[in-house]
């Protein structure tokens, strides 16, 4: 009998990429829609919020501040990516002002009830991890010198 | 995240029981660097774990990208970065096999292996960025 916890990859999407149907079923049920005009703020630096956030559509700038107050946008993320990851993995505050560029859709994660959720499914938590550790090690990449 | 508590000093075991820890300890392989010793993540093949010494992150052009202090660990994913390790003293590490690893049957230790690989890759991009 298999009983090991091999992960395969089963879809493209940043979070469910190791699920089956009735896994994603089940994280679906903290999963909480928004929608955003263009140039709406959807994070701001400082909040204490931990919910995690997949854009499902649409692109958006994610920009710094320095002491001056000045803006700098310092990357663009589009449809299929993972925001608030760090801030959900360890507490600290939001480092970066995200602002929708363009309509967006986004899916929330809230915190408190997906880590609930998570106690309570091992194996969902595994996968939900192991999709995080994948997006987490293509940033890393990102910032690495040559 | 807050859904396990800390019962270990190493990084990749942090989450675990003494029980579970023990368990994966004898599934390690241990090895001895000496100065200078550089490895690779494709003759690794596996999560390192420093137990004694100092490593150094050295990309392809030898440039230093950060240092690996006792307890900590590094490869955590089988996807190679663009990074070799020199030891930068003598050295003792750990190593836990992706094979390992992917032969673990207990979803709540895998789980608490994956949880503790998000914190090590989520302070590894906190220490780029603040440039350590």
């Amino acid at each position: 009998m298999e009983n090991r916890m091999i992960l395969h990859k089963l879809n493209e999407h940043p979070l469910y990429c190791y699920m089956n149907p009735q896994e994603i079923a089940s994280i679906e049920k903290v999963r909480i829609e928004q929608t955003f005009i263009a140039h709406e703020s959807i994070i701001a630096i400082g909040e204490r919020n931990r919910d995690l956030m997949c854009l499902d559509e649409g692109s958006v700038s994610i920009q710094v501040e320095d002491t001056q107050g000045t803006i700098t946008e310092v990357a663009r993320l589009h449809e299929g990516s993972l925001i608030g990851e760090m801030n959900y993995i360890i507490p600290t505050r939001r480092t970066a002002n995200v602002v929708s560029l363009t309509e967006v859709v986004a899916s929330y994660y809230p915190y408190a009830e997906l880590c609930a959720l998570l106690a309570q499914q091992p194996i969902l938590a595994a996968k939900l991890f192991a999709a995080l550790n994948i997006q987490l090690q293509m940033k890393l990449r990102r910032m690495l010198p040559a | 995240m807050n859904i396990y508590i800390r019962q270990q000093d190493n990084d990749l075991f942090k989450y675990l029981s003494d029980e579970e820890y023990q368990t994966l300890k004898a599934k390690c392989i241990v090895r001895k660097l000496k100065l200078g010793e550089e490895l690779t993540h494709q003759e690794i093949s596996g999560i390192v774990m420093l137990e004694s010494g100092i490593l150094q992150r050295l990309s392809p052009n030898k440039t230093a990208c950060g240092q690996l202090f006792p307890g900590e660990i590094d490869f955590e994913l089988s996807e190679a970065l663009p990074y070799t390790l020199k030891a930068v003293t003598a050295s003792q590490i750990s190593i836990l096999s992706y094979i390992q690893k992917e032969q673990l049957t207990d979803p709540l230790l895998c789980t608490k292996l994956e949880a503790a690989i998000n914190d090590a890759l989520c302070l590894k991009i906190i220490r780029l960025t603040h440039g350590e």
